[in-house]
């Protein structure tokens, strides 16, 4: 599903570099002991798959709710560890529980805090130009960081993530028109940012 | 009883794109519509007509209706018995009853007044503006419900069930998903699930009773200021957090308590064998 | 499952503002304006998403007009750019926090309650601890403490004593204050069966031995799901028995297995559904 995602990691034991499958192999067995409640198994799994679950964190929310939010989706990952179904490699299936998650407390911080995140109605009263300094190209974690809240959500999925459409739909309970529209939207500004 | 084919090819092409229509019906008040066997995708969307309408977006699939007394069933012209693909939008009267039936088969149903059944073993099933009683089980698939007001019983064993702006009676379950119930305004909750967490949101009804059981995960309750409530709280290995203030007057055996909350006056059952209990002061009404 | 323009009704706000879904057609006011209706689009194109008619109507204009190219080049680096980015690590170790909750921690606020004496030197449950911790409003913690300590020498009276109908009941002495009336909860019977109800255990076998035969007529992919659903019931099952079996007197424990039995016994009639629904 996502080009993002079958990356290599490394050998828990030597350090090599593996390649993708390998790595969902050694996952397996590591699964397997952490459903039988081996901690120790699980540390392995969270030291292999942190990294793109931080990621996702930091780009969908803020640094400073990241560290909470990968802490709760591993929590959350242990607890039902005895439903992954093992057709889909355990990385897939960590990282759809971590976009939900994340996309639900996102929501809910939104609503406690009455904090008015950069809505889609903010963005029309924005100017249509840059907003970095001239002459100076935001990198593009940063331009992303200025994306309103749900064009950025749906760019981050589509083009960071490798979710398509259809996925992203029924993740954001938004129309599939929706979520292209947010992604052209996203695109369009990014590219406003990333501009020098 | 006599089983009589009723079909109404009526092909109209809506600018080129939309569904085309496949089949008109009739109905009378006590009808029922009903779906089995089928796998793909249906939309049930209630309407002011007296017909049912069964709109197929597959081109080259067609449908039929069978009627047998007060039941419409939509069936497909293949006679033998194999589940077959359905990508269909079916307009359906207001007070219909629709029971649906599948395998793999994704369903949202929009607007009916009438009791609406649906049972798939894989889909999602989403409901909204129903006024009637839904009742939905599913093995493996999410439910959601969303402004909701008749009772509603939905037991989904593998993935969440999501609530949200319901007001009538809620039955909700699940093996290994959470229950998410927001803004819930009824007199009678009760949330299960094995492997998951539940949250609800939404005001105590004096008198009311609510009930929120879970074996492994946490269970958030976001009340309002001032709720009134008799609370019962049982675990095994739990933690219990509350915003609220709470004084402890006994301690039963088996590790339950029991407290009052403001003056009392709902009926509030929270047991968690292995997890958090969070009673959270929620914005007011 | 896409939903269509019934759904483009039912919601509001921001939506409202999106275009239909049409394949990417141009609508008759875009004819007028070729390059918004086309920027509109460019997405779609780079993405693959337009059908045979659009996506030659959108390549016909980039051919012909420059400008739109290079916002169409525009795109395509944000995408390879967006796409360049991978994983990141957190500036410090999470680990340890999340080791903590799974495992017991400790919190000034919590007021604890004495533990579980486990019976003839019984190991504990994995994973469970059979405590109670309790996080209350810093002034309310004060008379909790109070209670729980007055109340700790009741807290374990619950015995497992033999009532004249042979069945176990739990001879629990409650301590004083018991909570004003119109106590809520469900009502627990006296005398509660020490096992499971005898036709419930049948029931439950004959549904089992079912879903064995069901097997060879469920597809592989179903088997799979149906098995890791009901361990998921089986862990809870267990999970409550080795915790009666450490707390034998506790209403809670026994209504909380009975629970999951009833679920096992739902689950497991669903599942009959199925297979005579595939046989």
């Amino acid at each position: 599903m996502s080009h993002s995602g079958e990356s290599s990691s490394r050998d828990r034991t030597s350090g090599r570099l593996v390649g993708p499958t390998a790595a969902a192999q050694l996952d397996d067995n590591d699964v397997e002991r952490a459903v039988g409640g081996d901690q120790a198994a699980f540390e392995r799994l969270y030291r292999a798959h942190v990294g793109r679950v931080y990621a996702l964190a930091v780009r969908l929310v803020d640094e400073d709710a990241a560290d909470d939010l990968t802490q709760e989706v591993f929590v959350r990952a242990w607890t039902k560890l005895g439903t992954f179904r093992g057709q889909a490699r355990f990385g897939t299936w960590l990282h759809r529980l971590a976009v939900n998650l994340i996309l639900t407390r996102r929501a809910s911080l939104r609503n406690r805090q009455g904090r008015h995140v950069a809505g889609d109605d903010v963005v029309d009263r924005m100017p249509a130009v840059r907003l970095a300094t001239p002459g100076v190209a935001l990198d593009v974690e940063a331009a992303l960081r200025r994306l309103p809240e749900r064009a950025r959500e749906v760019f981050v999925l589509f083009d960071v993530e490798g979710y398509t459409h259809e996925e992203i739909a029924r993740l954001m309970d938004v129309t599939v028109g929706t979520s292209k529209s947010q992604l052209h939207r996203a695109r369009m500004l990014m590219r406003d940012l990333l501009e020098r | 009883m006599t089983a009589t084919m009723l079909l109404t090819l009526a092909v109209g092409m809506y600018g080129g794109r939309g569904p085309v229509a496949d089949t008109i019906v009739e109905m009378s008040r006590g009808d029922r519509v009903t779906l089995e066997n089928l796998s793909g995708a249906v939309e049930i969307e209630a309407w002011e007509r007296e017909t049912l309408e069964v709109r197929s977006r597959d081109r080259g699939n067609a449908f039929g209706v069978r009627r047998s007394g007060a039941d419409l069933r939509v069936v497909t012209p293949d006679r033998d018995g194999r589940r077959r693909r359905i990508d269909a939008v079916i307009r359906v009267p207001r007070w219909a009853e629709v029971a649906i039936e599948g395998v793999d088969l994704d369903v949202r149903v929009t607007g009916s007044a009438g009791a609406v059944r649906v049972r798939v073993v894989t889909g999602d099933v989403r409901v909204q503006e129903t006024a009637g009683e839904v009742r939905v089980r599913t093995v493996e698939g999410e439910i959601v419900a969303d402004r909701t007001a008749g009772a509603l019983f939905l037991s989904a064993q593998a993935d969440d069930v999501r609530v949200s702006d319901a007001a009538g009676a809620l039955d909700v379950r699940s093996g290994s998903g959470d229950l998410i119930l927001e803004r819930v305004e009824s007199a009678s909750v009760r949330a299960e699930t094995q492997d998951g967490d539940v949250r609800f949101s939404g005001p105590l009804t004096p008198g009311g009773s609510y009930g929120f059981f879970v074996h492994a995960g946490e269970v958030v309750l976001e009340l309002p200021d001032g709720t009134g409530a008799d609370v019962r709280v049982s675990t095994f290995d739990g933690e219990f957090m509350s915003e609220f203030p709470v004084v402890v007057p006994s301690f039963r055996s088996g590790r339950a308590f029991e407290f009052r909350l403001g003056g009392g006056g709902a009926a509030l059952t929270i047991e968690v064998f292995d997890g958090e209990i969070r009673l959270v002061r929620g914005a007011g009404p | 499952m896409t939903m269509g323009d019934s759904d483009e009704r039912v919601r509001r706000g921001p939506d409202a503002r999106d275009r239909d879904e049409r394949d990417g057609r141009l609508r008759p006011e875009e004819r007028h304006d070729p390059h918004a209706a086309v920027l509109e689009r460019l997405s779609d194109h780079l993405d693959g998403e337009l059908d045979e008619i659009s996506r030659a109507e959108v390549d016909a204009h980039l051919e012909a007009c420059p400008t739109c190219r290079a916002t169409r080049e525009d795109l395509r680096r944000v995408v390879s750019a967006a796409r360049g980015l991978g994983e990141r690590l957190p500036p410090r170790d999470l680990w340890p926090g999340i080791a903590a909750v799974l495992t017991p921690r400790s919190d000034a606020r919590q007021v604890p309650v004495p533990s579980v004496q486990t019976r003839r030197g019984e190991p504990a449950v994995r994973r469970l601890r059979g405590r109670l911790l309790l996080t209350v409003p810093q002034l309310a913690a004060a008379a909790v403490l109070l209670v729980v300590l007055a109340s700790s020498a009741t807290w374990w009276a619950g015995t497992r004593r033999v009532l004249p109908d042979g069945t176990y009941g739990s001879g629990a002495v409650e301590s004083g204050g018991a909570a004003g009336g119109g106590s809520p909860g469900p009502v627990r019977a006296a005398g509660r069966p020490a096992g499971i109800p005898e036709p419930m255990a049948e029931e439950l076998a004959a549904l089992e031995a079912a879903l064995d035969s069901g097997r060879t007529v469920l597809d592989p992919n179903t088997v799979l799901v149906l098995e890791r659903n009901l361990a998921v019931i089986e862990r809870a099952i267990a999970d409550s028995r080795a915790a009666l079996a450490l707390d034998p007197g506790s209403d809670f424990l026994e209504s909380h297995l009975e629970r999951a039995y009833e679920r096992k016994l739902e689950y497991l009639r669903d599942v009959s559904r199925i297979v005579a629904l595939a046989g």
